[in-house]
């Protein structure tokens, strides 16, 4: 039994080892790219990034190199923060139509808000390594709209697919109105605002005198004690709470109900937005916007417009980036955010407020900006060295940096690429 | 009657011609299994005289474009050179090219001129926006083979994804039946011309298209969902191949009564079914055929299937695996038309990769850019653009005039249009696009579209303009912002 013994500490450091994703060592320069700060320091030609202990330590021109650092050159390449797209279903679905790797939605649960989806995510997806090589290192893992007005409570990952992963455990809590809303509801768009404001109600009720609440019910008539604690999150405005909503009068009705409830509000979606942009922008709502989605999907998406995103930026509102090339919010194109981001570009958005749209925007509207979000010393280092502009279709990354540690850009679909090449080379 | 009569002064006409009795002429060809198909296939022609193509270009100015850089679908590019168009058609396309009494010169300094954007996979009108229930008719989920059913029937023209699709481009498109059958029914080639009829946006002359579909959606949603066949990719084969005898059996029905109707012996018309009709017109080759199908080794069983029943397949679509098997594609003279970057929803779809499109045109096969989607098909070029970044990054380099081909003459080829358009060539249809920049740029967008030599958009003119009824006074007015 000795001998176990003694190599126990040297098994506990080797497993530290594998699984020490705090333990960074290694220091790491990239030199020489244009970089793209989004912090004070704007865009820097030449720029030298230096990284140690996975956080940014300097950024600027004619830094020294630390002796001991491992050179990344970027010349003639353009380097950026990781991007964030925040709304995704990485990690909680891993093949749309394979139920058992689906968890964003709990279409047959009674529960409501209290379904987090930290407890699903699955870092080990093949998707989330995947987006992490289209330069992707944050997403929003969000639930779908289920049989409840409320979906859930969505986290916020980084896609290093370390043991750490979670940016954020409790990011927001996602509800549905609009047309959505009023199927969850029973019918009417009515019936789905007093069961939010009813809801909200509750839970401050049972914020404010818990104990009193215990003693008086278990339940309360709406909602399970679970799905009070999750919006207990957001009535003490430790969370957001995410709104979808797109056509213009119940876009109003959140601005309405933001100034009565004081709550922090976040509209999704929003297809109708630019409509009322200069009350989103005085009423401080941020809205997470898909820049592809132009068509009237339905009869509250009527004023869908590619320009969405350029009237909300021009009047002041905070736009975040969100989805996928699609209708739906399929995880297996996440990573291309900024793909569809520069669409907007085409239709009018500066491209400065494109690129800040999947990064320092949407940390801010998630509360994570202190860590994520720019190219700043002690700010994490998520950093993507581009062949190109990054938010042009035809380019991609050469390397991803999260938190400090280069990641593999291999993948499942980069190894079935090159299982297959050969028949294309060699016309086998 | 009137039909067969119709049929028969044909042939008896194109014999005629040859000074060889039609009677005699039948006989010898009926020796090598010819005259069964030219038989069978002027009855299909006869045919499509019904809900004909009410198209009719309007009458179109003579223009020159100056200065552009031109991707002609042909292989080349050509810097700083000029198009002239006039009635409709491609004069020429080169350098320096002067023309006298133009009615326009458009100078294209620092802009593109490609074809027009060619979408062979789309729903516009059968599934059209808003997406509601009773606008809903891409899917006839009532039985697996509906291949008597025509997209024609249940196109709505004011579907406003036509409006959005000229605006990125796309001047021709094939609107397809769903994927829920294994036999979907008959496809049909669009102009995307504002109308009110859909007779008058059908490609005059363009074959039609049968959608089949392979794998999960008909297993699924007859089997799993319904518990009738197919529940199995066995039992998917054996509708399939059920289908086509029947159809053989059909054919040699007509092809006997023509041929006796022919030589004078009295014969009773066999009677009519429309969904054979329609698999008779693949066995002749009228009819083009386009399987929805993912898995390369269900792509490789399909063309088994054509080859047991003697036809061809035109295209598969989706396609996300053709890049295991793109040497088999290119020996059948089949197209593989797919996404840029959908893939991964279901089983089928899991082994797509985002080299897919430059792998298999790297390999010598036809490779297409397809939308399926309402949204995509406004962004065909960024598609496109996204599959060239991820070839480049393989090591596979595509350049613009090699990959605007997936978005123009490829489809075209696999629609049986190519003769009068996909490409800049003179004396093919004037339809084609004027782009703000290097149309593989996010950036770039259509200035100005051509269908047929007439501008049917402009940029800030259109746009505000061309609207379908059904936004008519509930869209909001961008203007003001």
């Amino acid at each position: 039994m000795k001998t176990p013994l003694t190599i126990a500490p040297i098994l506990v450091f080797i497993v530290l080892i594998a699984y020490g994703t705090t333990a960074y060592c290694e220091t790491y320069v990239i030199h020489g790219g244009t970089v793209h700060t989004l912090g004070p320091l704007g865009a820097i030609e030449g720029g030298t990034i230096v990284v140690e202990d996975g956080v940014v330590v300097s950024v600027g021109n004619d830094l020294e190199i630390p002796q001991h650092a491992k050179v990344f050159d970027a010349s003639n390449r353009v380097v950026t923060p990781g991007l964030m797209n925040s709304f995704t279903h990485l990690g909680i679905e891993e093949v749309s139509t394979v139920a058992g790797t689906v968890d964003h939605a709990a279409t047959h649960s009674k529960d409501s808000s209290a379904l987090a989806m930290h407890w699903s995510i699955n870092p080990n997806s093949a998707l989330i390594r995947f987006a992490r090589s289209d330069g992707l290192t944050r997403a929003v893992v969000a639930p779908s709209a289920g049989p409840n007005i409320f979906s859930g409570t969505g986290a916020i990952i980084d896609l290093s697919t370390g043991n750490d992963f979670l940016t954020k455990r409790f990011a927001a809590v996602f509800a549905t109105l609009g047309e959505a809303g009023s199927r969850q509801s029973g019918g009417s768009r009515s019936a789905a605002w007093l069961q939010l404001t009813e809801s909200i109600e509750a839970a401050r009720a049972f914020s404010d005198s818990r104990s009193k609440f215990e003693k008086q019910s278990r339940f309360s008539p709406l909602l399970s004690r679970a799905d009070l604690e999750a919006l207990e999150r957001v009535v003490r405005r430790d969370v957001p709470m995410v709104v979808a909503v797109d056509r213009q009068s119940d876009i109003e009705r959140v601005i309405d109900y933001k100034r009565s409830s004081k709550l922090n509000i976040v509209i999704k979606g929003g297809r109708e937005a630019w409509r009322v942009a200069d009350k989103l922008a005085a009423a401080e709502i941020p809205v997470l916007v898909n820049p592809m989605l132009n068509l009237p999907d339905n009869f509250e998406a009527l004023g869908s417009t590619l320009e969405n995103a350029r009237i909300l930026h021009a009047k002041g509102v905070v736009v975040a980036f969100s989805g996928s090339s699609s209708l739906y919010e399929w995880p297996y194109n996440a990573g291309g955010i900024g793909k569809i981001a520069g669409l907007a570009v085409a239709y009018g958005l500066p491209w400065e407020a494109a690129l800040e749209a999947v990064t320092i925007a949407p940390a801010r509207v998630w509360g994570i900006d202190d860590r994520y979000g720019s190219i700043e010393p002690g700010k994490e280092a998520d950093l993507v060295i581009w062949d190109g502009d990054p938010l042009e279709a035809i380019s991609g990354p050469v390397a991803v940096f999260i938190r400090g540690e280069p990641v593999s850009m291999r993948s499942r679909q980069s190894q079935l690429r090159d299982k297959y090449m050969n028949r294309v080379i060699n016309q086998e | 009657m009137r039909r067969s009569k119709y049929v028969y002064a044909a042939l008896a006409s194109a014999f005629r011609r040859t000074g060889r009795s039609a009677v005699v002429e039948l006989r010898t060809l009926a020796l090598t299994g010819l005259l069964v198909y030219s038989v069978a296939g002027s009855t299909f022609a006869a045919a499509r005289e019904i809900y004909a193509s009410t198209y009719r270009p309007l009458a179109a100015p003579s223009v020159l474009i100056e200065n552009a850089t031109i991707l002609t679908a042909t292989g080349t590019r050509i810097e700083r050179g000029d198009v002239l168009f006039e009635h409709g058609k491609l004069v020429a396309i080169g350098a320096d090219i002067t023309a006298a009494n133009v009615s326009r010169v458009i100078d294209a300094t620092g802009r593109y001129v490609t074809p027009g954007i060619i979408d062979i996979h789309s729903h516009l009108g059968l599934s059209p926006v808003p997406h509601v229930e009773g606008n809903s008719d891409s899917n006839e989920i009532t039985n697996p083979n509906t291949a008597g059913v025509w997209a024609e029937h249940g196109v709505w023209p004011q579907d406003p994804g036509f409006a959005a699709a000229l605006a990125g481009g796309v001047t021709t498109l094939q609107v397809l039946p769903g994927s829920a059958n294994l036999f979907g029914g008959r496809s049909v080639v669009l102009k995307n011309v504002r109308s009110v009829t859909v007779q008058a946006m059908k490609y005059p002359g363009a074959p039609y298209g049968i959608k089949m579909a392979c794998g999960e959606n008909p297993k699924f949603l007859y089997g799993s969902e319904r518990g009738v066949a197919p529940g199995t990719r066995m039992g998917n084969f054996f509708a399939y191949r059920s289908a086509f005898i029947a159809a053989q059996s059909y054919k040699r029905k007509h092809d006997r009564y023509a041929e006796d109707e022919n030589s004078g012996k009295p014969a009773a018309e066999p009677e009519r079914d429309l969904g054979l009709d329609t698999l008779l017109g693949v066995l002749n080759g009228d009819i083009y055929v386009h399987v929805h199908c993912y898995r390369a080794d269900e792509m490789a069983m399909i063309l088994d299937l054509a080859d047991e029943f003697g036809f061809r397949i035109a295209a598969f679509h989706h396609a996300t695996e053709a890049y295991k098997i793109p040497r088999m594609l290119a020996r059948k003279e089949t197209c593989a038309a797919m996404w840029s970057d959908w893939w991964g929803f279901k089983m089928e779809a899991l082994d797509g990769i985002r080299e897919n499109i430059p792998m298999v045109d790297a390999a010598g096969a036809c490779a297409i850019v397809h939308s399926d989607s309402a949204t995509g098909i406004q962004h065909l070029p960024f598609e496109a653009a996204r599959a060239m970044g991820s070839g480049r990054r393989a090591g596979l380099d595509m350049e613009p005039e090699q990959a605007v081909r997936w978005l123009t003459i490829n489809p075209a080829r696999a629609l049986g249009i190519d003769d009068e358009t996909g490409s800049l060539e003179a004396g093919k249809a004037a339809d084609l696009v004027i782009w703000s920049g290097d149309p593989f740029s996010t950036y770039t967008r259509a200035d100005e579209v051509f269908i047929d030599g007439v501008p049917v958009f402009q940029r800030d003119v259109t746009a505000a303009q061309r609207t379908s009824d059904f936004v008519l006074g509930q869209l909001p007015e961008l203007s003001e912002q």
